[in-house]
């Protein structure tokens, strides 16, 4: 294993520009023969998720998809709030539709701005933040630690 | 103070450099500046006085002394309170973020200290850069300096546009030389635009974005406000560069790579596109004449106006908020209360962790921020994300490539930064759609990664019932091609120039 | 394995597991933070690992490296062009909101490991690997210290790069997970890609338990228990056979089969032996993953692949046969060598290359030192003899400079004090003694035991053992082969 030498001192940044497409290249490694122990599992027909699918069959939003959006995104809301929700969103989304309905499979999903790949850090320890800095905008510290509202599994 | 005093940066820091003016004397020209127009404008939330007099003094020191002198030396500047700066308050315009002081600066907020900038403060902007109007801020709207007073003033003013109207009022004001801004689908260009100033949002990667708080990572871009070209590239020109903190900043390389393939054109060589989706959207009447003026100009000093299609257009304001809402409903979860920001104070006993979080979120977002976290949400949710996100990410894809095409035809796209002038502060609060809309014409560039720049236009003539509102043109250029937006900014600066005198004689 | 019940049903035990392996680089996976274990709290973050408003996460390239290491020894596909998801949830000791992980597109994939069965020694098992992808790990929560029983927050571990690396179902005892995962410690010690200490929480290991239960009628599957964070080989064999059992008994009670209840996690209590339920939601967690937008993909060339299993470090497997090949050890003594790992491995090939004596090298290694060790509860790499001292002992009594007893004198004062061979010998009073010496001591011992003599000419052959033992006593330097060949000379003669 590599030792581990503190440098504080800049790494230079590797970027290698080439189109980048989601389409995989596979290396594939020399094979040997397999002998599997016990039998095939049949696990897998049974890896039916429990669907969390807000219900949005008519692609208007009710007031149960708020609820549910709110849910998942830990976000409280008055009842005033959810009300002009119900009514904001289902107007976006309307604007969006004409959007969903196209066939776009010729294009490739662009989740990045520029086609870069492969920007990386050499592996180099910099200094870390004091303790201070560290629990300096915590909204409860109990020095060292940060500390947050009881946690009930 | 008057307002022919106020000079640009390139002009105010050749005084200085010469002797002409100190910096401390410079500092609390703009201090007396802020003093005085910002009860009006609310363009700052918070001045650096303290701070920024020691710096002056010290900068005076340096230049005394006969140390060299960087190329922003004691020019002032104003930061959106987006960016980082150790020490100081960075609160994104959010009760979320009221008491968050970073402990790191931002990359370019460094950058303008190694410059020997002054740091003035930081200005108001949309909570979290979501809005178009400065208005969604827990400090209240900024005003439009234009028409904020005086015999023509309007009740509540004139939005100055957002979410960097902080930024762009602050400049036009006279406040400050110079501003930075963030620009995810316009908020740099549509504020310069409802201002009367020039703002760019360089090409996606070409500004480091480490330090700028995130509102969604593959749109944002750091970019600059001033009242001229020459302004703008020099403030451009500092910021820029890879930087090894941010990963999608682009490589030194790469950059002088690209720009070598886009040469260097003058403007009789120059193709200009004119985007014919834009043409045929409904513009207010000074902005389809400051779109005709510019190409009676263009063509004038020999440019060849060519007219080019971007048939995605239609789609791309769909596309850009379901996408930044995604974006934004991910870089919005660190914020729960429990490490840095606000933590609501959740009566009952026996509060589940859950409550706490969700609570501290309820009571930490405006309304806008919170429609964007629920739409993203949505649009990332199982089920949904095939449908909607990835949906436009497909589609984001076809508009790039719509701009690949225009691009080997032409060298830059002329059309409006905005359907119309600035608007009544509170004119969209009822409507999200409508206020959407306004960036209907900036988006695109922050989808296909563009460098864009808002140019304001002088018409030589209004008609007797129109309004005199700032109006202005945009310009698309190909990836890395900012020196193309500039060279054409100059000139347009030139005619705004003699229009400006043309109008007074 | 199948249990054939008094009611004529058999059932089957169906394991996958999931192992979180802390890869190790100085730095974490996307800031310049150290991963070293054991600071203070709270001394090891930076704005970026305390996910601070404004900051963006960098790969570490030397994690890159070591996950493709992964994926060459388990021989699984690497993925080029893999790339950086955002997981979502809610925790305080996930700073971000998400953790950055590879949701669709993982470094590497599809492979295979593969042991020896421990309930059946004919029997390989070939246990498929679904994937393994790179992600960085979260901090840590101290529950009920704070003032009003709150949590309090270290996030030292958060960025740490962990490498998760999935099985299939294959797995039908508890016994064989123990020895999958024991396999896989030994391979990943040996490629140097973790130091997987358990303790440490360098190696931990969910373990997704369900039965097949076999009817007269039907096959019934029940449904699928994650047991989660289990930080030793015996509480992963302990939980899985709680688990088949409780399992058992909770579907003869109620007949429950995947698909009626969600999936359930539950946490193993080693103190009381059980598993209790730590999560159960009605609804699936719906973790929103999307593409990491601040991460450019990683794309792996073949030149880079290949250069990087051209670097790759022998495998156990290649190991062992070059024991066995090179220094002519029994499949036995290989394995045991090869499973200390690696420093050990070495630290025998340093002693046969010396003594050029692979058997004897051996038989210390395995008989002397790893006894020691084992008592001492102490590595290779601490023990106090070098490879080179210990190979150049091996050398003098392979060469009959030394017998066997003189020699673990030698290992015995060695173990104390750090001395040369010949500084030993010195301080033992070892030297070598001519053959008129050992004639003399034949012509002393053959005077002195005349009935003895007489004895050993009569037939009891045993007779000449005490003369042996009298003859070291009289000069501890002689060589009890040498002597017994020279008095059989005199006595046969």
């Amino acid at each position: 294993m590599k030792t581990c030498t503190p440098i504080f001192l800049l790494a230079s940044q590797a970027s290698f520009w080439f189109r980048f497409s989601i389409c995989s290249l596979i290396v594939t490694l020399g094979g040997r023969k397999i002998v599997r122990c016990g039998n095939p599992s049949g696990r897998e027909e049974n890896s039916k998720t429990m669907d969390a699918k807000p219900q949005d069959v008519t692609g208007e939003v009710t007031m149960d998809v708020v609820r549910h959006l709110e849910r998942l995104a830990y976000l409280q809301l008055s009842e005033v709030d959810r009300a002009s929700l119900v009514g904001d969103l289902s107007k976006v989304l309307g604007y969006a539709r004409s959007l969903t309905r196209l066939d776009l499979t010729e294009f490739e999903p662009q989740t990045h701005a520029m086609d870069q790949a492969n920007v990386m850090r050499a592996d180099d320890v910099q200094a870390s933040s004091t303790l201070e800095q560290a629990l300096a905008n915590a909204p409860q510290a109990a020095s060292p630690y940060l500390q947050v509202p009881r946690v009930l599994e | 103070m008057t307002q022919q005093e106020n000079l640009p940066a390139l002009e105010l820091s050749r005084r200085i450099r010469s002797g002409d003016l100190s910096v401390v004397e410079s500092t609390r020209r703009s201090l007396a500046e802020v003093a005085q127009r910002n009860p009006t404008l609310n363009a700052f939330v918070e001045v650096w006085s303290d701070a920024a007099l020691t710096r002056a003094a010290e900068l005076d020191h340096k230049r005394v002394s006969g140390e060299s002198t960087g190329p922003l030396f004691g020019v002032p500047i104003g930061l959106k309170s987006n960016l980082c700066v150790t020490g100081q308050l960075c609160t994104c315009a959010s009760k979320m973020l009221s008491n968050y002081r970073p402990t790191y600066s931002a990359t370019v907020c460094q950058r303008l200290l190694d410059a020997d900038a002054i740091l003035l403060g930081r200005t108001n902007m949309d909570e979290y850069a979501m809005g178009s109007g400065t208005e969604y801020s827990i400090y209240g709207p900024t005003r439009n300096p234009h028409f904020a007073s005086g015999p023509n003033a309007v009740l509540e003013g004139y939005s100055p546009g957002g979410s960097s109207g902080g930024s762009a009022a602050a400049v036009a004001s006279g406040m400050v030389p110079l501003a930075l801004g963030s620009d995810t689908g316009g908020s740099i260009r549509q504020p310069a635009a409802f201002c009367g100033v020039y703002g760019l949002k360089p090409t996606y990667g070409r500004v480091s974005r480490f330090g700028l708080v995130a509102y969604a990572s593959s749109l944002d871009q750091i970019g600059p406000i001033a009242t001229t070209p020459e302004d703008l590239e020099l403030l451009f020109q500092v910021i820029q560069g890879s930087d090894r903190l941010d990963a999608t900043s682009l490589s030194r390389e790469k950059v002088q790579q690209v720009e070598a393939t886009l040469g260097h054109k003058s403007l009789k060589q120059l193709r200009v596109g004119i985007i014919r989706e834009h043409a045929e959207q409904d513009l207010a009447p000074t902005v389809r004449r400051a779109l005709e003026e510019t190409k009676e100009y263009l063509k004038s000093v020999g440019a060849t106006l060519v007219e080019v299609s971007l048939p995605k257009q239609a789609q791309a304001i769909a596309t850009y908020y379901l996408i930044a809402s995604c974006e934004a409903a991910s870089n919005l979860s660190r914020y729960d209360g429990m490490h840095f920001g606000h933590r609501a104070q959740v009566p009952e006993k026996n509060a589940t962790l859950e409550q706490v979080i969700a609570a501290s979120r309820g009571e930490g977002f405006g309304a806008e921020v919170k429609r964007r976290i629920m739409l993203g949400t949505y649009a990332l949710s199982h089920g949904y994300a095939e449908q909607y996100y990835q949906q436009a990410t497909r589609m984001r894809q076809a508009i790039r490539q719509d701009f690949a095409a225009a691009f080997a035809e032409v060298d830059v796209l002329l059309g409006p930064t905005t359907p119309a002038p600035a608007f009544p502060i509170g004119a969209h609060r009822q409507d999200p759609i409508a206020m959407y809309l306004t960036d209907q014409f900036t988006v695109s560039a922050n989808l296909a990664g563009l460098p864009a720049i808002s140019v304001p236009i002088e018409l030589t003539n209004f008609q007797p019932d129109e309004s005199r509102l700032p109006v202005a043109v945009q310009f698309h250029a190909p990836p890395c091609g900012e020196s193309r937006l500039f060279a054409v900014a100059n000139a347009l600066h030139e005619r705004n120039q003699s229009a400006k005198l043309g109008a007074e004689a | 394995m199948s249990t054939t019940t008094p009611s004529a049903i058999s059932v089957q035990t169906i394991i996958g597991l999931e192992i979180h392996v802390q890869l190790a680089t100085c730095s974490k996976l996307f800031c310049g933070c150290s991963t070293r274990y054991g600071q203070p709290p709270n001394t090891q973050t930076c704005p970026i690992c305390q996910g601070l408003p404004g900051t963006l996460p960098v790969i570490n390239s030397q994690a890159i490296d070591l996950a493709m290491d992964v994926g060459l020894a388990l021989e699984m596909e690497l993925v080029s062009g893999c790339r950086w998801d955002r997981k979502h949830y809610f925790y305080p000791d996930l700073p971000k909101g998400y953790q950055t992980s590879q949701f669709d597109l993982p470094i590497t994939r599809k492979g295979r490991l593969e042991f020896r069965d421990p309930t059946n020694a004919e029997t390989i098992c070939s246990v498929r690997i679904n994937r393994a992808h790179l992600e960085e790990d979260a901090g840590k929560s101290l529950h009920g210290e704070g003032v009003d029983g709150g949590t309090w927050i270290d996030l030292n571990r958060t960025g740490t790069p962990l490498l998760e690396i999935v099985t299939e179902p294959d797995l039908r005892s508890a016994q064989q997970a123990k020895a999958f995962l024991q396999q896989l410690r030994t391979i990943l010690l040996y490629i140097g890609v973790s130091d997987c200490n358990m303790q440490e929480g360098s190696m931990r290991v969910d373990a997704n338990v369900n039965l097949r239960i076999d009817n007269s009628n039907e096959t019934v599957a029940t449904p699928i228990v994650e047991i989660k964070n289990l930080n030793s080989f015996r509480n992963v064999e302990r939980a899985i056979e709680f688990e088949r059992d409780r399992q058992l008994q909770h579907w003869r009670a109620t007949g429950e089969r995947m698909g009626q209840r969600p999936k359930q996690t539950r946490g193993w209590d080693a103190d009381r032996e059980i598993t209790t339920v730590q999560r159960e939601k009605e609804e699936a967690a719906d973790y929103r993953y999307f593409p990491c937008p601040d991460l450019p993909p990683v794309v792996l060339s073949v030149e880079q692949i290949a250069e990087r299993r051209g670097k790759l470090p022998r495998l156990p497997q290649q190991w062992k046969s070059d024991l066995i090949r090179v220094w002519k050890l029994s499949d036995y003594d290989a394995s045991v060598i090869v499973e200390q790992g690696r420093d050990m491995a070495e630290y025998f090939e340093i002693v046969a290359r010396i003594s050029q004596d692979g058997k004897r090298s051996a038989n210390w290694i395995t008989q002397e030192i790893m006894r020691l060790l084992n008592e001492q509860q102490r590595a290779i790499t601490q023990f106090p003899i070098s490879a080179q001292q210990m190979g150049e002992l091996v050398a003098a009594v392979a060469n009959n400079e030394l017998d066997h007893a003189r020699a673990r004198e030698i290992f015995a004062l060695w173990l104390e004090q750090p001395l040369s061979l010949g500084e030993a010998k010195q301080r033992l009073g070892i030297a070598s003694i001519s053959s008129d010496e050992v004639e003399q001591l034949v012509a002393d011992i053959v005077a002195q035991h005349a009935a003895a003599i007489d004895d050993y000419r009569q037939g009891k052959k045993q007779a000449l053992g005490p003369l042996i033992a009298q003859a070291k006593k009289l000069n501890p330097n002689v060589s009890p082969a040498k002597f017994r060949e020279a008095l059989l000379r005199v006595v046969e003669g």
